[in-house]
């Protein structure tokens, strides 16, 4: 996947310019020819003026970046969110622009600085803090409590690696966690109960050699599951079984037992069907885009939970289930969330409006309907605990069980980069070069130095 | 010629220049905005700490001291980027010059094959690379399918750290095109005479090779060596592409870390710090081939 974003990004940098330009001309259009909203006043809003001011006909127009452009499978749902927005009320209207994944980051990069960014971004929010600090996005607290607004409709985990010192910068929009998706025609003809997934790491394994299926020259037809195959990381196994990167002061904690102990087990079952044939179905599914469990070439894979609307649009007879972990119950994967942010122009209307459009979009009517359309979760929990689609959606049910467990990975200002950093060692153990514990130690010491390094360059 | 006309000229010869800056002016002008000033900025920068998102502080040589005492990445892509550029270079220049020797018989048909050679030059790097990705596939690939067919268990070309890097200087091959067409040129200005002569004297045709062929053609050997290592000390795309500086940074080069460094850390300081390195790398080694060209360049009518 990675690879192929890549390669289409840097085919279609050119053309990209050129058509977010176009798009930007074209969305505007489409939000206004929804409602007479199109009567914009320009940005001539005095700065400083207040919001309270807007009640007396003069409209703030605020610009809003997300990831959704033209041809985006969710971005009819996300229009119809800001459409909802500019027509529920008189005082603000907000311009969209949807850009492409790939290129979103470069803009906003290049945009940040340069003053010329948005409003309001949609962004990661467990690196709101790398913002927050350069004093690029509003500290939200202030607008929290003016308003009373609850931010225990999110859910907890959201507050442990999205806020800093206790502020907030960053509202919760769309994210979630993991779950294991698994075919049930396999499981009937490898002779497993179709309804009974495995619970515990041991009962994967198990059923993995079950459902692995091979041909006439003994290679590899239907791969029963290997853990880095769908969207999941060492991190996901590591949090499952209660492990961590780093301690609560961030100090690296990457040789610690629990992650030499995930290690092993990660080379175990990657080696288990030999490296090439694994390697040869990543390549496959990144080149052509096409995840192997859809296609059929894997019996079980976990994925992220927004992969339900890709199943629910497939024709493969699937089932899902929590991840399992080492002891039943255990069943914690990564959760991340996107969020929205408003960015400081030194304009206080802006901001003002800025935050009643954000609140409006996490609210819990938006959120319901976004994940309902889309079926992607969203982190506001009470949109998703209440509503009675979900709960009587077996799907949804897991997904929201496994939000429930999920934990997350915060950000680490001494080294943002360091999954790279261990990402690195972690193959050079999948590829039996060096063992697990020698690239857990090494991963330990790159990381140790890459701090120190940052360090000396933050030191005045 | 008389003082009028002298001082008519000279007004004639500042008018000329003026004219001649004139047409000059795009180039110029791009030169000094989008050259020149983004490499002086990026001097500056390289003694900073910079993120992007805030102004850049003076650091002095810090970055540069990071660079060459504590930055173990630094030194596994310099390893990488001179392994690379020091095999692809030569491979290339003896696979150019061997196709342009073929191509320079006279056989029918041979703007045909000129042409198909010269072809997967024009072929941008990505498509290549992804073209080539699927070549080197271990499974199904084409390569590892033809070796099987022969007996040979092929290795995975692009997820075995001891193969990666090999794999992509043999794909370097595949651009040998564009060196070849040069070679061409100047195996055609070789004069007829001096091989005629040769023949009289009884010489085979490895001793006219080697005593007419390459030294008549050093200059244009020594043009392509300088731009092939300056091009092979970039190298960035494929593995940028293909391997992800993976497997276990084996393909991790100099410019890969440089990109790291500057767009996904955003220690823009530290990634000037890197390229205005890579500038003194360049010029040192460019220095050096120009210092020992008079020594096997052979210039004619020198």
């Amino acid at each position: 996947m990675k690879t192929r974003k890549k390669i289409i990004s840097l085919l279609l940098a050119g053309t990209l310019l050129l058509s977010t330009i176009l798009t930007g001309c074209g969305s505007g259009d489409t939000s206004t020819d929804t409602g007479t909203a199109g009567t914009t006043s320009d940005s001539a809003t005095n700065a400083g003026s207040d919001a309270a001011d807007a009640s007396s006909g003069e409209k703030v127009t605020i610009t809003y970046w997300h990831i959704f452009p033209e041809g985006d499978e969710f971005k009819p749902v996300h229009d119809e969110l800001i459409r909802r927005f500019n027509e529920s009320q008189d005082q603000v209207y907000v311009e969209d622009l949807g850009i492409s994944f790939f290129d979103f980051l470069d803009k906003m990069n290049t945009a940040i600085p340069a003053g010329t960014g948005p409003d309001v971004a949609f962004y990661d929010l467990g690196e709101s803090l790398h913002r927050a600090e350069a004093g690029a996005i509003v500290d939200l607290t202030p607008y929290i409590e003016r308003d009373n607004f609850d931010m225990s409709q999110f859910y907890p985990w959201t507050e442990e690696f999205g806020t800093y010192e206790g502020h907030w910068y960053g509202l919760p929009f769309a994210g979630g966690g993991r779950i294991l998706v698994y075919n049930k025609d396999m499981f009937v003809e490898a002779g497993l109960d179709p309804e009974q997934p495995p619970k515990t790491l041991d009962e994967l394994e198990e059923y993995a050699d079950k459902l692995t299926k091979l041909d006439e020259n003994g290679e590899i037809e239907v791969l029963g599951f290997h853990p880095s195959l769908g969207n999941v990381s060492i991190r996901d196994y590591v949090l499952n079984r209660g492990g961590s990167f780093f301690d609560e002061n961030s100090t690296p904690t990457i040789n610690s037992t629990i992650n030499l102990e995930t290690l092993e087990w990660y080379v175990r079952m990657t080696n288990k069907y030999g490296l090439k044939q694994v390697q040869s179905l990543q390549a496959a599914s990144s080149t052509t885009g096409i995840d192997p469990f859809l296609a059929g070439y894997v019996a079980m894979e976990v994925n992220v939970d927004d992969f339900y609307k890709k199943l629910s649009e497939s024709d493969v007879n699937y089932g899902v289930a929590l991840v399992p972990g080492v002891n039943e119950g255990e069943n914690a994967t990564q959760g991340s969330s996107f969020d929205l942010e408003i960015f400081d122009h030194g304009d206080q209307a802006k901001i003002d409006a800025a935050w009643e459009f954000i609140k409006f979009m996490t609210s819990v009517e938006s959120q319901q309907y976004w994940a309902s359309e889309n079926k992607w979760p969203s982190t506001n929990q009470r949109a998703m605990e209440s509503s009675e689609e979900f709960q009587n959606d077996p799907v949804w049910q897991v997904i929201l069980q496994s939000l429930e467990q999920t934990k997350v990975i915060k950000y680490e200002r001494t080294v943002p980069n360091w999954w790279n950093l261990l990402v690195a060692e972690v193959e050079t153990a999948q590829s039996e070069q060096k063992t697990p514990e020698q690239a857990l130690e090494d991963a330990q010491s790159v990381i140790e130095i890459a701090i120190e390094n940052n360090k000396a360059l933050e030191s005045e | 010629m008389s003082k009028n006309n002298s001082g008519h000229s000279r007004k004639m010869q500042r008018r000329q220049n003026i004219v001649g800056y004139a047409f000059a002016a795009p180039w110029i002008l791009g030169f000094l905005i989008f050259t020149l000033y983004p490499m002086c900025s990026s001097l500056y920068y390289s003694f900073t700490s910079y993120n992007t998102l805030q102004a850049p502080r003076w650091v002095g040589f810090r970055n540069y001291r990071i660079m060459f005492t504590s930055d173990p990445l630094f030194w596994k892509c310099i390893w990488n980027t001179v392994y690379y550029a020091g095999l692809s270079v030569p491979l290339g220049i003896v696979a150019g010059v061997l196709i342009a020797l073929l191509l320079n018989q006279k056989v029918r048909g041979m703007r045909f094959f000129r042409t198909i050679f010269y072809l997967p030059t024009v072929v941008s790097s990505v498509a290549v690379s992804l073209l080539w990705m699927w070549i080197l596939e271990p499974n199904f690939g084409l390569l590892n399918t033809f070796l099987k067919k022969i007996g040979i268990t092929g290795p995975g070309w692009l997820t075995d750290p001891a193969w990666s890097k090999n794999s992509l200087i043999l794909m370097s091959l595949w651009t040998v095109g564009g060196g070849m067409l040069i070679y061409l040129a100047a195996l055609q200005d070789v004069p007829d005479s001096l091989y005629e002569a040769a023949t009289i004297d009884g010489a085979n045709a490895f001793k006219k090779f080697f005593k007419i062929t390459l030294p008549m053609i050093t200059p244009t050997l020594f043009y392509n060596l300088i731009t092939g290592v300056i091009g092979g000390l970039q190298v960035f795309s494929q593995a940028f592409i293909m391997t992800n500086g993976g497997p276990s940074y084996s393909t991790y080069f100099y410019g890969y870390h440089l990109y790291n460094k500057a767009f996904t850390e955003y220690q823009m300081g530290y990634a000037s710090a890197l390229a205005w390195v890579l500038l003194i790398i360049t010029l040192l080694l460019s220095l050096v081939i120009l210092k020992t060209s008079n020594k096997w360049v052979y210039y004619e009518g020198k």
